[in-house]
């Protein structure tokens, strides 16, 4: 009651202050969640390494989505714990507060804001003070714009840093999206997605941006695209109907009779 | 004028008189000759002239009353003979009170109406009741006795004494007795008056609970007093309990009406998502088409409401299609601006009924099969508008499920709803299964306006009074279920009724307001969410 | 200079504020230098209805804010504009003092007529001119800080949220009607004497507050541009957008929220404000929910994201309602209907949207 009063006048969120000094950067245990009686996930357990890039597979319905909305705050399971680092619950928190803390998300559909510019877009995201007033009275110092630029260049979109994100390609705003979720400063990225709608050689210039990304952050990338995965040749954890069939490399998933009766010939 | 002949009638008659106890038997000579009285000017004297009308034992006595109060009593200036006069045209048809002679047409220049004051017309109306005593229709009996509560005095006691050994209907013979009670309540006697109490105990009629406080606060005997307010407080717990009856009553019957008009809404913005601030304006164009189908048959008014359902439907109905298909589906994917565009369609759709019919109200005539009511007791009456609305909104309901669930449109609705390019792909036309859901939720909403016609007035602005307690019941019923609806509706409207007598009515609104938007709070989607996560998510 | 920051990349905010300052100038010059006699005077009857339309237009600024930046519908902003205008009116009405009909020097007539001997608690402090400035700005900003707050939080967005705007502002007008909430039930506030010790009927002091009308109304626009050039502004057009996104990139959505309704809602006060004493009354009409919802219709015929558009839009339709009410009165709902319907459908950028594309399709 009193920690709502105080929520009022905005206690300040621990931003950066989550403890990853042991290895494990993610714990989900026990995670189940049912909407309307379907159990979309049963008893997950999923354990992410600091600095890894992992990927999460699974045919549709899988629970891969759903897992994700848990973790970013979007929805809370019905039973099980999830912490980021040793001291941060996730279940205790909302969107912004993970979002501040250190959770960077990009969605299967690309939702960059399209009225503003990239340059726009990637200001908005970038780490900082975020509450009401230092927004409003935000004057962007010399430093911060030297970080948007390097972002600019990471994903490739220098020259359109003013053009309106809505008249992107898919796959510029794809980038522009991962770009976001740089200036955010995240320690941990989860990505959907990614491939999606993607031409070869964007999907290599992903690939290559992803294992850059892996050296300073974790990754965790939910496909569906196998070559894709295969290419990004990492750790591979495989959802079936809500909770974990496999992991492991990717042949040693793709050889799993589990795996094969799920996917059938995928 | 004494004269030798009227001498030896007026013996005779004075025998006759003995012979038959209290009234005085005429002839209708003589009777005529005591209504030929009635032209007098004096009031008291006019007062005097009716007592004397009453006591008359001739079988025309009851004619000569009802005909009184219905201002049909004249007397004809030449000859001062009081008769029976009725409108035609320009003249009035004139025949003989006490027969049914006809004089012939008078000019209303040669007549003269024998008006009466409110105190005659309560000694005629007592006189009538006292006459209808013996009435051969016992619902008529019944009416008499309880008419005569408020105004006993020793000889009308005397006369249900006596009526009462022959009385043979139960109901009849209860009201007697309640009738004699009363009377004993002043008896001088204090153990009659503690009898008269108990056996009145458990009469939730209003003049006995006003004796019996007058005799809890002002009889001299302490047991009568202390009876007085323990039969009393019985008597009002009862009352309570049937007052909150009531209440229950009113609420269903207003959620009934709530339902009504926001079953459509809940089609046309639960299930397509599309938000019509004209919904009020197609329940009045349900209402205004109820009036004009009157106009139309003044003759059948009994039949005019089923004929006006259908014609509601088909009204409201087509507007609402030439809606969507002129303006909402133009505005797909943006409600805000189908929000405004709507509302600038229910300022258009007023604005022409203003000047088709005019701003005023316009009056919509209650069949007879639909008016009166069902008296469960003194305090408790169920009318029978009320009644029908309720059941007509079930039927309408319970039809509206079936077309959803089991016909083809309603699957190709339902479809459309929940993933309209599936739906596309799978050959359902998507924008006439749009136009055809559009013209359902319509057409309910005018049939809403037939309903509401019979309990309210029919002006231009009636759709404003309910279109936001339409989306009141079905934000808090939950958007897209239509059960939530039928809840939701019934529940506001309960409570509603419940809170105004203690707040009013305007306060009533602003609390449910508010508690409404508290009640989003917690359960965002409604009581009865549609289930699943909505793809928009 | 400051301002010349704000308006760096708005030219349509200096050819409006331009516009702006001509007229403030140019109308008491026409009101008080030219003589009656001439066809330019400017009648004081005229100065007011302008300085009328001035505040309409502060509200007009008030509504795009929310609307066409942070993407909240708000059909009740009436509300913040009737509060503002009562908070306005109490003021005027102790001013009144005995001179009253009643004579009584603390309490108003409406309060003598209705055999109240005291001065209601929340009526207190409303002689002091500072107090009723501190009102203006407290109690609309608290409405909308405790209905934002509620909405806001409980993520009520979109179609639901404007109804319920609506549902609020109806239920603030029949409260507003009662005798027993004293504040003039269905009559009102009116028959005000003097502002500030100046008389209202004096034309000095009606060209006085037509002049404040104009200087807030710039203000109104610069502080509102300062605004959404600020990096706040873009957040909210990201929130107007994808508001779920803003969350997840680390932005407390209902702050952002609230914060600009309240700013809005104060300024809407304020028009208010500063329209009463120019009207010379308010009563509860000014709560219907009819007039929230025309509000709208100013920001989408003139163009809704530009705040100037409003302006425009205010202005356009509220002389159209003054000339055809009086010369073609049921023409008017069927104007002001059609309004609606076709700007929704044709002009959904309203008409600087259409200047516009006709600036842009000729080069």
């Amino acid at each position: 009651m009193v920690s709502k009063f105080r929520d009022l006048f905005e206690k300040p969120v621990p931003t950066r202050n989550v403890d990853v000094h042991k290895d494990i950067i993610l714990y989900l245990e026990d995670i189940t969640v049912s909407f309307d009686g379907f159990k979309a996930i049963d008893s997950l357990n999923l354990y992410i390494k600091k600095n890894e890039l992992r990927c999460i597979i699974g045919p549709n319905g899988a629970g891969k989505t759903t897992m994700m909305d848990i973790i970013t705050g979007k929805t809370k399971p019905d039973y099980g714990t999830a912490w980021f680092g040793q001291n941060f619950n996730l279940l205790l928190h909302s969107e912004y507060e993970i979002a501040r803390a250190g959770i960077g998300r990009k969605f299967q559909k690309p939702t960059v804001f399209e009225n503003l510019t990239i340059f726009e877009n990637l200001e908005l995201a970038m780490d900082g003070d975020k509450d009401v007033f230092p927004t409003l009275f935000a004057k962007i110092s010399a430093t911060e714009l030297e970080s948007i630029e390097i972002v600019l260049e990471k994903i490739g979109l220098t020259s359109k840093r003013n053009v309106f994100a809505g008249l992107l390609s898919h796959g510029q705003k794809q980038w522009l999206e991962i770009g976001m979720l740089l200036m955010q400063n995240a320690q941990l990225l989860l990505i959907d997605e990614p491939a999606a709608g993607m031409t070869h050689q964007e999907m290599d210039k992903t690939t290559e941006l992803l294992q850059v990304l892996k050296q300073e952050h974790t990754v965790v990338v939910v496909e569906h695209d196998m070559d894709f995965v295969r290419s990004l040749d990492s750790p591979v954890t495989v959802l079936h109907q809500g909770s974990v069939l496999a992991e492991g490399s990717m042949d040693k998933v793709q050889n799993d009779t589990k795996v094969v009766e799920v996917y059938l010939g995928e | 004028m004494i004269n030798k002949t009227n001498f030896f009638s007026y013996v005779l008659l004075l025998t006759i008189g003995f012979v038959f106890s209290s009234q005085s038997l005429a002839t209708n000579g003589d009777f005529q000759n005591t209504i030929n009285q009635l032209t007098t000017k004096n009031l008291k004297t006019k007062f005097k002239v009716v007592e004397d009308i009453i006591d008359t034992d001739n079988p025309k006595v009851e004619f000569v009353l009802q005909s009184l109060l219905e201002g049909k009593v004249y007397y004809i200036k030449n000859n001062k003979k009081v008769v029976l006069a009725i409108k035609e045209k320009r003249e009035y048809l004139v025949k003989e009170l006490l027969s049914d002679n006809s004089l012939g047409k008078f000019s209303k220049h040669q007549i003269k109406k024998v008006g009466i004051n409110n105190r005659i017309r309560q000694k005629i109306k007592a006189g009538l009741s006292m006459l209808n005593l013996k009435h051969e229709d016992e619902k008529v009996r019944l009416q008499a006795v309880k008419n005569t509560y408020k105004d006993i005095n020793a000889s009308i006691f005397k006369k249900i004494e006596k009526l009462i050994q022959v009385e043979d209907n139960d109901k009849v013979r209860d009201a007697m007795l309640v009738l004699m009670n009363i009377y004993r309540l002043n008896d001088a006697d204090p153990y009659v008056r503690i009898k008269a109490i108990n056996d009145l105990n458990g009469n939730l009629e209003p003049i006995v609970k006003n004796k019996l406080m007058r005799l809890k606060d002002n009889d001299k005997n302490l047991e009568v007093r202390i009876e007085a307010e323990k039969v009393l407080n019985n008597i009002n717990s009862e009352i309570s309990f049937f007052k909150n009856l009531e209440k229950v009553f009113f609420g269903i019957s207003f959620g009934s009406v709530l339902i009504l008009a926001a079953i459509g809404l809940a089609i046309t913005f639960g299930v397509m998502g599309v938000i019509n601030m004209a919904h009020g304006e197609l329940i009045m164009l349900g209402a205004y088409t109820t009036y004009v189908v009157q106009l139309l048959m003044p003759n059948n008014i009994e039949m005019s409401i089923f004929a006006a359902i259908p014609a509601a439907f088909v009204v409201s109905g087509f507007v609402g299609i030439i809606i969507q298909t002129g303006i909402i589906r133009h505005l797909h994917g943006r409600p805000l601006e189908t929000l405004l565009a709507t509302f600038g369609v229910s300022l258009v759709l007023r604005q022409i009924v203003r000047t088709i019919f005019s701003p005023l109200n316009r009056s919509v005539e209650t069949p007879d099969w639909m008016s009166g009511a069902i008296e469960i007791n003194g305090v408790l009456s169920l009318t029978w508008n009320r009644l029908y609305i309720i059941v007509f909104c079930l039927i309408v309901f319970a039809a509206l499920i079936t077309i959803l669930k089991k016909t083809s449109l309603g699957l190709q609705v339902r479809a459309v709803s929940q993933d309209r390019n599936m739906a596309r792909a799978m050959g359902v036309r998507s924008n006439w299964v749009d136009a055809m859901t559009f013209g359902l939720g319509s057409g309910i909403a005018g049939i809403a306006g037939v309903a509401l016609s019979q309990l309210t007035n029919v002006g231009p602005n009636l759709g404003q009074s309910y279109i936001i307690d339409s989306f009141m019941v079905v934000v808090f019923g939950g958007v897209g279920n239509l059960w939530g609806t039928l809840i939701g509706g019934f529940g506001l409207g309960v409570i509603n009724k419940f809170m105004e007598p203690w707040v009013g009515a305007v306060l009533a609104k602003v609390l449910i307001l508010i508690f409404i938007i508290l009640f989003i709070q917690k359960r965002p989607r409604g009581l009865f969410p549609q289930k699943g996560r909505s793809a928009g998510d | 200079m400051f301002f010349s920051k704000i308006l760096n990349n708005d030219t349509g905010g200096r050819i409006f504020l331009s516009i702006l300052l001509i007229v403030t100038i140019l109308i008491p010059f026409l009101n008080i230098v030219v003589s009656p006699e001439s066809p330019w005077h400017l009648s004081t009857y005229t100065v007011t209805i302008i300085g009328k339309y001035l505040t309409y237009a502060l509200l007009a600024i008030a509504v795009d804010l929310v609307w066409g930046y942070l993407g909240i519908l708000s059909l009740g902003h009436g509300a913040f504009f009737a509060l503002g205008g009562y908070t306005m009116g109490m003021y005027l009405m102790r001013q009144i003092g005995d001179r009253g009909v009643y004579g009584n020097p603390i309490l108003p007539d409406f309060m003598v007529f209705l055999d109240w001997s005291e001065l209601p608690w929340f009526w207190y402090g409303f002689d002091q001119f500072w107090f009723a400035m501190i009102m203006i700005i407290f109690v609309p900003g608290l409405l909308a800080f405790v209905f934002g707050w509620l909405a806001f939080r409980s993520r009520v967005t979109g179609v639901y949220l404007s109804i319920m705007t609506q549902a609020l502002v109806y239920a603030l007008m029949l409260a507003f009607f009662r005798n027993e909430l004293g504040f003039g039930g269905n009559n009102g506030l009116t028959d005000f004497k003097d502002i500030l010790g100046f008389s209202l009927q004096l034309d000095s002091t009606r060209i006085g507050l037509f002049i404040a009308s104009s200087v807030a109304l710039a203000a109104g626009y610069l502080a509102s541009r300062a605004l959404t050039n600020s990096r706040l502004g873009r957040v909210a057009v990201a929130i107007r957008d994808s508001e779920s996104r803003v969350r997840f990139i680390g932005y407390r959505v209902e702050n952002v929220q609230l914060f600009i309704f309240i700013f809005s809602a104060i300024m809407a006060g304020i028009a208010g404000a500063l329209y009463v004493p120019q009207v010379g009354i308010i009563n509860p009409g000014e709560f219907s929910p009819i007039n929230s919802i025309e509000m709208v219709i100013w920001v989408a015929i003139g163009g809704r994201y530009t705040l100037y558009g409003g302006v425009i839009g205010a202005l356009l339709v509220n002389y159209s309602k003054t000339f055809l009410t009086s010369a073609m009165p049921e023409v008017w709902l069927f104007v002001l209907g059609g309004m609606f319907i076709l700007v929704t459908i044709f002009l959904p950028k309203g008409i600087v949207g259409l200047m516009n594309k006709y600036r842009g399709a000729n080069g």
